[in-house]
């Protein structure tokens, strides 16, 4: 029994960590933190699309700019379906703009990589029955 | 690179303070949000101009 219980409690956790993840602050939906949710969600998603405006989808290259890359895919995993399209290099972008479009894009992911924690131990706080602080 | 594109640092800082603060506050009143967001913000911009100003120096004392 008490190992059901633990399966669960990881599950959730884990429930918790990739809604996050699919949708920026998701976590924070499912944990009942709407307003909190609705402001990360907007926030990121603005510096996201701003990336892009300034750098085109150029900015998220899997092969050129693999490292910038890993940060802009915890942004959500849709990034990949840009990632898919912009991988053959057909999209090259170069100097000033691509430097700030990267920066902003992969801003996001990270910031997003900071709000899926968040979420996580907030769940993981009301899981062993402790109060946020 | 010009000078005035330091001032894409502005938007990444509001963007930077408004996760935090989210984040950070157990309850968001609209008024209250804005103040501590401007705090944040503030203090970022602060120390960025103070760093650069530090920098700048350096830069002056080992040149001349």
């Amino acid at each position: 029994m008490a190992g059901v219980n633990k399966e669960n409690n990881i599950l959730f956790l884990l429930v918790v960590g990739l809604a996050g993840w699919i949708v920026p602050g998701g976590g924070q939906f499912i944990l009942n933190k709407k307003k909190q949710a609705v402001i990360l969600f907007t926030t990121i998603l603005i510096t996201f699309c701003l990336g892009l405006y300034v750098g085109s989808i150029g900015v998220v290259d899997p092969v050129g700019a693999s490292y910038w890359y890993l940060a802009q895919i915890i942004t959500s995993p849709f990034v990949a379906i840009l990632g898919h399209h912009t991988a053959g290099g057909g999209y090259a972008v170069y100097g000033k703009p691509e430097e700030i479009g990267q920066l902003y894009t992969s801003m996001a992911g990270l910031l997003n990589l900071l709000c899926i924690i968040n979420a996580v131990y907030l769940a993981r706080l009301r899981q062993i029955g402790l109060k946020e602080g | 690179m010009s000078p005035q594109s330091v001032l894409w640092l502005l938007p990444l800082a509001v963007a930077l303070s408004v996760v935090y603060k989210t984040l950070k506050l157990r309850d968001i009143k609209p008024g209250n949000f804005i103040k501590e967001v401007a705090t944040v913000f503030g203090s970022i911009v602060l120390f960025t101009v103070i760093a650069a100003g530090v920098l700048l120096f350096l830069s002056w004392l080992m040149t001349e």
